[in-house]
């Protein structure tokens, strides 16, 4: 199907926050371009409206789905794009800031610079792609929630590396990281997977309930709560599944949160020779 | 500024006045007689058709101190779900449902029509930050009651029955730390909690470190309590509280002080019975204890009672009965805080969530309203949801309606679990409060139980505090029309505070700050001079801060009103 394309342009460099979340194919989808540009927006804590700050060009389609939204320019400024996402495409031709694909249920958004905190937080279907680095809290829960309130569902993509605490409280979904993550992956999580290239900085799964968590890279420890379960040979990453081959030390955990340990995590023998003492429990 | 009520149908049961048609006038904050206004300058509010009572009182209602900060801190998803956007010149914005932020705590009470609100649990070493936080608690008028059940000092006094010297200690710690009157939380429990042990400490147990059981502290702090002549009586959190088959040790809390009642008032409140009126030995078991609290309340004077009503949703306990919140951790895993405070007391909290498939929960929602029914007496029984360990004082509204109509009960009975509404003795309660009954109980009860004289009724002299509220009591039934009676109470027509109209419609339209009430009992000179100089040097060796700084001036409280009292000390 051909997407019909709606362009928004940056008029000037934003200094302050800006409440975007009325960007989003749901809310485009059948609107005149005088209609979306009355769209009202908060820049920090004045009211504005959509075509204050943008330059609004081309057409949208008649339902969500076949509606695609391309931000020129990016802004580290702009929060919520993409809240609720139902369908449709999202690309950002630049960096976005904080929230984005906030509670997204299904669509595509891609955002080639970086992204803020809590990148596709609470989110429950659809696709994010971010080509740059993401913030902290990607596909985790809001502040204080309870275990199993984040990431839903869909898969989060991220090229760069990615903050700390990602994936807290996911329950389903996918987030794959090709670079370095910062401490505590997947605190709280009790189901979903979280695939890690590169390293991780420490206490990666803790409190964790259910769900996987692979590793790649370097953990300096892991935590005491985890007990050495395996090794395995070979194990699989990302959305799409592939094959890496190991061995990999299999822990499971987190004993604190659950008495069953219902939580696994793998982490590459070769990247952690300083692991090699736990091998001893094995036999 | 002078306001004229026309025309309003008048609930004020301490001036025995019954939905009668009565002209209230307002002039420099005080109710005057009519003819003292000048009626072309005066403000003529037509209350035609409507209701008018007295501002409302909270006797029991968590809102400041140090606790309720922290349950912020821990919940934060408690507030961005709501908020209330600033507008510029009439309100200030806030955050929170079951711990709300200053502002809007102040901005939903005057909402409903509550003028008047007691945060009942204080540590007195953190009781300048209540102060604090009272101060910035817009439009309604405070008190705070501090801790005295677990206090070092005053426990050495009681253990030596030296009632006369704890009396002047307890009368010098009040008026140090501005409180208003005694609290005792589980008395013992969280002084045996410091060395690991009180949970379900009962009130004949003894409590390491002393030689004293919580039935002696209840005694102790009661006859000093009557010997200080203090407004209101001691106000008491029982011990076992939150422990099923404690009903037995509120009936013996009770009946502990029976002896020092000498006159026609109350020398006990209970608060929060419902946490305290359960039979059964588990949570499996969870029965019913109200006939019997009932039974005791409607054959003896000395005891009142506030309520603790469940009310389904999200709640945050938080409570100087810290071994109890560490039970209730193990029974809702999740968040959790204890703290201790020095020599004083120490504290817990613990989110909850009260269920209505829930066989405890639905039996708990049905103990209060039972207790509510069978007290004949609502001069004696306040409804309360002990905010925010029960629910959330802005379910006011509901209480009152489930108070007033059998139907609205039955309603949530159908919904709740089934083998609780079949154990429950609610479904056969067919008692229903009249608007009258409602007055007393939110209004002129509280008022008066606080020994509050110019709160809570509308005779000349009284604080203008008056609400509105839209019902016409000619042709709403609250027996079949709860939900009006409901939206009636969410949303006051008016609420006047201090003879300003601070709500109109429903929404703020000023922000106005109350007043701190709190007490100075007189002391003879000499005894108070032997007492302080015999805690100096406890003082120095047992509290972090010098007793010189743990003394609050009055120049630190917003708007103190001191209130004298004569004791019987000579
Ligand atoms: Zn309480």
């Amino acid at each position: 199907m051909k997407l019909k394309e709606i362009r928004l342009r940056l008029k000037y460099d934003f200094k302050v926050p800006i409440d975007v979340r009325c960007v989003s194919p749901d809310v485009f989808a059948g609107k005149g371009i005088d209609d979306i540009g009355n769209l009202q927006v908060y820049e920090g804590n004045r009211a504005r409206i959509l075509k204050d700050l943008f330059i609004i060009e081309g057409e949208v389609g008649k339902t969500p789905s076949e509606t695609q939204i391309t931000i020129e320019g990016g802004s580290p400024k702009l929060r919520w794009i993409g809240y609720r996402m139902n369908g449709g495409k999202i690309s950002v031709e630049g960096d976005v800031g904080h929230y984005a694909a906030a509670r997204m249920h299904s669509g595509i958004i891609e955002v080639q610079g970086n992204a803020g905190s809590r990148l596709g937080a609470k989110m429950e279907g659809g696709n994010v792609e971010v080509f740059g680095n993401a913030g902290d809290h990607a596909g985790a829960y809001y502040w204080g929630e309870k275990p199993g309130m984040g990431m839903k569902g869909g898969t989060i993509v991220i090229h760069g590396n990615a903050g700390s605490e990602i994936g807290g409280g996911m329950s389903k979904g996918t987030i794959l990281v090709e670079g370095n993550v910062g401490q505590l992956p997947g605190i709280d999580m009790t189901g979903g997977r979280i695939d890690i290239e590169g390293d991780c900085e420490g206490k990666p799964g803790a409190r964790m309930k259910g769900g996987r968590i692979t590793i790649l890279g370097r953990v300096p420890m892991i935590l005491l709560s985890f007990y050495i379960n395996n090794i395995v040979e070979s194990t699989t990453i990302g959305p799409k599944k592939v094959r890496v081959e190991g061995p990999f030390y299999l822990f499971q955990g987190d004993v604190m949160a659950n008495i069953r340990c219902g939580g696994r995590f793998y982490v590459s023998a070769r990247s952690n020779p300083h692991l090699k003492p736990y091998e001893k429990f094995l036999s | 500024m002078e306001i004229l009520i026309k025309n309003g149908y008048v609930y004020d049961p301490i001036n025995r006045i019954n939905g009668e048609r009565v002209d209230i006038a307002i002039k420099d904050g005080k109710i005057v007689s009519t003819d003292l206004i000048d009626t072309r300058r005066a403000k003529v509010i037509d209350a035609k058709n409507k209701t008018v009572m007295p501002g409302g009182v909270d006797i029991h209602s968590h809102i400041a101190g140090p606790k309720v900060t922290a349950g912020r801190l821990m919940r934060p998803e408690d507030h961005y779900k709501v908020f209330m956007r600033a507008i510029p010149g009439v309100r200030r914005s806030g955050t929170g449902r079951t711990t709300p932020s200053t502002n809007l705590i102040g901005y939903k009470y005057a909402r409903m029509g509550w003028t008047t609100v007691v945060e009942p649990a204080t540590p007195p070493l953190e009781t300048r930050h209540t102060h604090e936080e009272l101060d910035d608690i817009p439009i309604i008028d405070k008190l705070c009651f501090p801790l005295f059940d677990s206090n070092w000092l005053l426990l050495d006094y009681i253990q030596d029955k030296e009632y006369e010297k704890g009396a002047a200690l307890l009368a010098y710690l009040l008026y140090a730390v501005k409180g208003y009157a005694i609290k005792l939380v589980a008395p013992g429990a969280a002084e045996a909690w410091g060395y690991g042990k009180g949970v379900g400490l009962d009130i004949d147990d003894a409590i390491p470190g002393y030689d004293l059981t919580p039935r002696e502290i209840i005694r102790g702090l009661c006859r000093i309590n009557e010997m200080l002549k203090l407004p209101h009586t001691i106000h008491v959190h029982c011990n076992r509280l939150g422990f099923p088959g404690n009903y037995e040790t509120t009936l013996k809390t009770m009946d502990a002080v029976s002896d020092l009642a000498s006159e026609d008032r109350p020398v006990i409140h209970i608060t929060h019975v419902q946490f305290t009126g359960y039979t059964g030995w588990s949570w499996d078991t969870l029965g019913t204890g109200a006939e019997e609290i009932a039974r005791y309340m409607n054959t003896h004077r000395h005891v009142s009672l506030d309520l603790g009503q469940i009310v389904f949703g999200d709640a945050t306990t938080m409570t100087a009965d810290a071994p109890l919140e560490f039970v209730l951790h193990h029974l809702a895993p999740g968040k959790w805080s204890g703290s201790d405070v020095e020599a004083e007391t120490a504290a817990g909290i613990v989110p909850l969530r009260y269920r209505k498939r829930s066989y405890a929960n639905a039996m708990q929602w049905c103990i209060g309203l039972e207790v509510a029914l069978l007290v004949q007496d609502a001069w004696r029984v306040i409804p309360t949801t002990d905010h925010p360990n029960a629910g959330r004082f802005t379910r006011y509204p509901w209480l009152i309606a489930w108070l007033m109509s059998r139907r609205a009960r039955e309603k949530v009975l159908k919904r709740v679990n089934r083998r609780a509404a079949s154990r429950a003795i609610l479904p056969t309660l067919d008692r229903e409060y009249s608007l009258y009954e409602v007055a007393i109980a939110t209004r002129a009860a509280p008022a008066k139980l606080l020994g509050l004289k110019h709160k809570g009724h509308l005779g000349i002299g009284a604080d203008a505090d008056v609400v509105i509220y839209d019902i016409d009591p000619k042709s709403i039934d609250p027996s079949k029309d709860h939900a009006e009676v409901t939206n009636a109470f969410r949303r006051a027509a008016y609420t006047i505070k201090g003879g300003k109209i601070v709500v109109k419609n429903g929404e703020i339209v000023k922000h106005v700050y109350g007043k701190t009430y709190c007490l100075k009992p007189c002391v003879p000179h000499d005894l108070l001079e032997s007492v302080v100089e015999e805690i100096k040097p406890k003082f120095r060796e047992w509290y972090s801060v010098s007793l010189e700084n743990y003394i609050i001036g009055e120049h630190e409280i917003r708007k103190p009103e001191v209130i004298p009292v004569e004791t019987l000390l000579k």
